[in-house]
């Protein structure tokens, strides 16, 4: 899917799969995928990290079926994509990291942060939006 | 090969605080990254685990972290399982320009991280080289 203008499109909206309440929500087919999403976004919103908007997880191997949470397979980690509202990247791959430290102890699954400022998500190129649109998972809105 | 692996990481990391002091603060982040993952070799060769350059990135930060279970030092355990994260996230976006393509925006290396936070990162992957220097 290519959206190549600064649309308004929230990305919210082409999410296929959410955690947060209205949202479709995956069936998984790892049990360690699952733990690490659902308790990363009950960490999340009890955090609440004052400097993130926004967390989408991405499925590993995403270009290859429809349904990419429901693959039995337990990646070695998966990528949450971060928006951030201020400071710097760091701060926001700090914020998860420690958020996430101990599910990924419990997991083995390795949570990596690609963190972006806010202000850039309207102009996310088009393999962004592919990414999200085939396998993003919605685990933290503000 | 397990000292020579720890030698590195400390010389990385002293490398680390000459370049921070010297305002290059991007450039002593990778050097963090550099040393953690050094002394993590370290620690894997002393427990007879993959290691080096034929063992991919995350992989070795996996391993590391299975190894320092396998120790059990609850400190260390939760410094490592925090730090893992933060290395890997940080080590592309420390080497490259990013362009947001339909967009001005370029992120450059030395703001992705502040001189301040590269302190604090020094001080954590510190703490972990010296607790390996013990283990091994």
């Amino acid at each position: 899917m290519a959206i190549a203008t600064a649309s308004p499109i929230s990305i919210t909206e082409i999410i296929p799969y959410s955690l947060l309440k209205g949202g479709k929500k995956p069936i998984f087919g790892n049990r360690s995928v699952e733990t690490l999403l659902l308790s990363a976004t009950e960490a999340l919103q009890q955090a609440r990290p004052d400097n993130i908007s926004l967390v989408i997880a991405v499925a590993p191997g995403q270009k290859l079926v429809n349904e990419p949470w429901n693959r039995r397979y337990k990646p070695d980690s998966i990528t949450f994509y971060t928006f951030f509202n201020k400071n710097n990247t760091f701060a926001a791959i700090e914020a998860i990291s420690d958020t996430l430290a101990e599910i990924y102890g419990q997991t083995k699954i390795l949570p990596l942060t690609d963190a972006w400022s806010a202000t850039v998500m309207k102009d996310l190129p088009d393999d962004w939006y592919a990414k999200f649109t085939n396998s993003g998972c919605l685990i933290y809105s503000e | 090969m397990k000292q020579e692996y720890q030698r590195i990481a400390i010389r990385t990391l002293d490398a680390a605080r000459v370049t921070l002091a010297g305002g290059i603060h991007e450039i002593a982040a990778f050097n963090c990254y550099h040393a953690y993952e050094s002394t993590a070799s370290a620690l894997a060769v002393s427990l007879h685990s993959p290691h080096g350059g034929g063992v991919h990135h995350k992989d070795k930060l996996n391993i590391f972290l299975q190894c320092v279970e396998q120790i059990g030092d609850d400190r260390i355990l939760h410094q490592v399982r925090r730090l893992n994260g933060r290395i890997e996230s940080l080590r592309n976006k420390l080497l490259y320009p990013t362009q947001v393509r339909y967009s001005q925006t370029i992120v450059i290396p030395e703001n992705v991280i502040t001189a301040q936070q590269v302190e604090g990162l020094i001080q954590n992957v510190q703490e972990v080289v010296n607790w390996v220097g013990q283990q091994i």
